[in-house]
This record gives C-alpha cells, structure tokens and sequence, in this order.
C-alpha cells in the first residue's frame, strides 16, 4: 500500500467522496447528437435536408489542387479526425452524412462557400413537391422559366437541383422558406446564379 | 485561423465533437460538489458559446488541457451559484451540497481529475463482482441503496460495506495507473 493510499485512509471521507464523484462522473455519456445543445449549435448535427455533393467535392477539390491526403490532414489541422478513406468515401457518395460544421471547414480549405458543396436530399425536395401547387411557388417557377428561358418543368428541376441551403436553417415554416427561396430567385434574374 | 504564434486555431465544433464526452464528465464530477450535476451540459454550452464569441487571447498549446481548466472553472462558478441560490431558498440547502468543496480541493492537488475519470472504466474490471456489481447499480443505474440489497439478496448495510471497499478498490486501481497530476 502506497504512502498515499494511507494519507488517504486518513482524511478518510473527503476521498471517499471524491472517489465516489469521479466514479458517477465517469459512467456519464453524451446525450444523442439530437438532444445536445451544444453539438446543434457548433453545428454536429446533420442537415436531413442537405447532404455533401460527391461530384462537386471531387471537382472542387481538384480545382484547388489539392490530394485527398492533403485535404485530410488539412482538416486534421483544423482539429478533425478525418482520413483520407474518409474524403474518398465522400467522393464516391458512400458517406453523404457529414455534419454542416465539417462541410464549413471543407469548403474553407477549398476556398469556397460552403452552400456549393451541399445538394438538396429527399427531405427537401419533398418539401418543394408538396408545396408545387402554392400560388407563389408556381410565379416563381414561372420567374425562372423567364429568366432562363426553360420549360416549367425545367425550371422547377432547376429549383429543385439549386436549393440553398440556407433554406433549411433555423427551420423555416412553409411561408419563411418561399420567402428564401423568392430571394434565391431575385438573385437568379439578377443573374448572380 | 491563427494563434500569435502562427499556430492554426482548431475548429470549436471539432474539439467539442473530439473531447465533448469527457468536458461532460469533468462538468459532472465539478457540479457533484455543489449537488448540481444537472447543469454539466449547461456548463458546456455556455463555455463554447462565450469561446464562440470571445476565443482565448492566450496560445494555447494543448486544448484539451485548456478545455477542461475552462470547464471546470464555469461547472465550479454555476455550483457555486446554484449552491447560493439554494442557501437562500427556505430548506433547499443541505449542508452536503457545500461542505465537501475544501475536502474535494485537497483531493485534486494531487491528482489530474480528468486523467482519472477515464481510468476508471479501466479500473472497474479488476474489482471483486460484488463490488463492480454495486457500484455500477448505485452510481451508472442510480438505483436506491435498498433495492440495489433487494437485487443483490443482501442487507443495506452490507451495500453501504462493499461501496465503502469499492471506493476504496477504485481509488488504489487509480493509483497504481498513475492518475496522479
């Protein structure tokens, strides 16, 4: 038995609730991704309705001239454990759940807003689709048909492939995300897009 | 972006999603003193929200190390506050909720708190059954003193025997893994 170990039998409680604390503290686990308020707010949680686009990853990443190994270790830098396996299974859209705040670092690296590397998932296009009859979705179909001389078809595809993402953030009701998605328009006759 | 030095400051959400476990644990055993284990996750909210707004000014070396002397000091703020807030309220307070702040001081001088909260998952297979068996009903279940003797067809006080030596167990295993600062 260590010197220690004595002292400590002989403040006696103080360690046995010391001791005791630590044991509880270590049985403690993080709450799921969902429920923890600081990984929303760092930006932990995965976008449901967006996801990180394969093809524009590779394309952008070459574009910026750099490796695979080099992307991973830049965002090792940056404090995350990416792999280079892991911006390879990106690249082939095996792994399409990646948290926004690591789709902000990737674009960082790559130089450009992170609202270029996402696309658009079910969930948000779902949205679109239940929302086709509106009023002020159909006008704004028919905007973008003007503006690029497309088909309405086309032009809602295009809509529909151009979401940004800053529609789904903060959780907009119906009305909030035509409104975003009116000003996504205004710029796109404005021909910013 | 870069620290004086020239050294990248890592991204927050990439040090909360690497270390978010542990600042949890060391939130929880700091907030037990004050019997306001409740607020850990508050704790850490607030640490990275004010980090978000306000990053540290000095170069920090090692983030984890610099992660949990700031999470530890907000957990120690908000117990002292709970505490306070409790002591003004009629019956709230209970000596057990402030008291063992100096006993836990002692405790920590010697010993890197955050190092030995991880070993103790290292430490719990090497105790007699009986004794893993209770602290893991009473501490990781939270199950009452009688019903953990009910389950284990033992007396209460035979429970409040073999936590006592399993403490102690726990505490020596530490020892002998060198948890100490």
């Amino acid at each position: 038995m260590t010197d220690e170990w004595d002292w400590a039998k002989a403040g006696g409680e103080a360690y046995d609730i010391a001791t005791s604390a630590l044991i509880a503290a270590s049985f403690v686990v993080r709450p799921p991704l969902v429920e923890d308020r600081t990984a929303q707010m760092l930006g932990l949680v995965p976008d449901p309705s967006q996801s990180l686009d394969s093809k524009r990853l590779k394309t952008a990443r070459m574009v910026a001239g750099l490796g695979v190994e080099k992307l991973a270790r830049r965002l090792r830098e940056r404090g995350w454990t990416t792999k280079p396996l892991d911006v390879i299974q990106w690249e082939a859209g095996q792994s399409s759940r990646v948290p926004p705040a690591l789709i902000a670092a990737i674009a960082d690296e790559l130089n450009m807003e992170p609202d270029r590397l996402t696309r658009a998932t079910l969930a948000a296009t779902s949205r679109l689709e239940r929302l086709r009859d509106s009023a002020l979705l159909r006008s704004l179909i028919d905007r973008i048909a003007q503006a690029k001389s497309l088909s309405k078809d086309a032009a809602f595809a295009l809509l529909e492939r151009s979401q940004p993402s800053f529609a789904y953030r903060g959780n907009p009701d119906d009305e909030q995300y035509l409104r975003i998605l009116e000003r996504f328009v205004e710029q796109l006759e404005r021909g910013k897009n | 972006m870069t620290d004086s030095q020239g050294r990248r400051i890592p991204d927050l959400a990439a040090l909360y999603d690497q270390h978010g476990e542990a600042l949890l644990r060391v939130a929880t055993y700091n907030l037990q003193k004050f019997g306001a284990a409740h607020l850990a996750s508050d704790a850490i909210n607030e640490v990275f929200k004010r980090l978000i707004e306000f990053p540290p000014e000095e170069d920090v070396l090692n983030w984890e190390s610099y992660l949990v002397r700031v999470v530890r000091n907000k957990a120690i703020d908000m117990g002292k506050r709970e505490a306070g807030h409790d002591r003004r309220g009629q019956h709230a307070a209970s000596e057990a909720s402030v008291s063992p702040v100096d006993p836990f001081e002692a405790f920590e001088t010697e010993y890197d708190v955050a190092r030995a909260i991880g070993n103790v998952n290292r430490v719990l297979p090497a105790l007699p059954d009986l004794e893993r068996h209770v602290l893991l009903a009473l501490y990781r279940d939270g199950m009452a003193s009688k019903d953990v003797a009910e389950v284990l067809g033992v007396t209460p006080g035979r429970v409040s025997q073999l936590k006592k030596q399993a403490v102690q167990h726990v505490y020596e295993g530490l020892q002998a893994l060198g948890g100490e600062s």
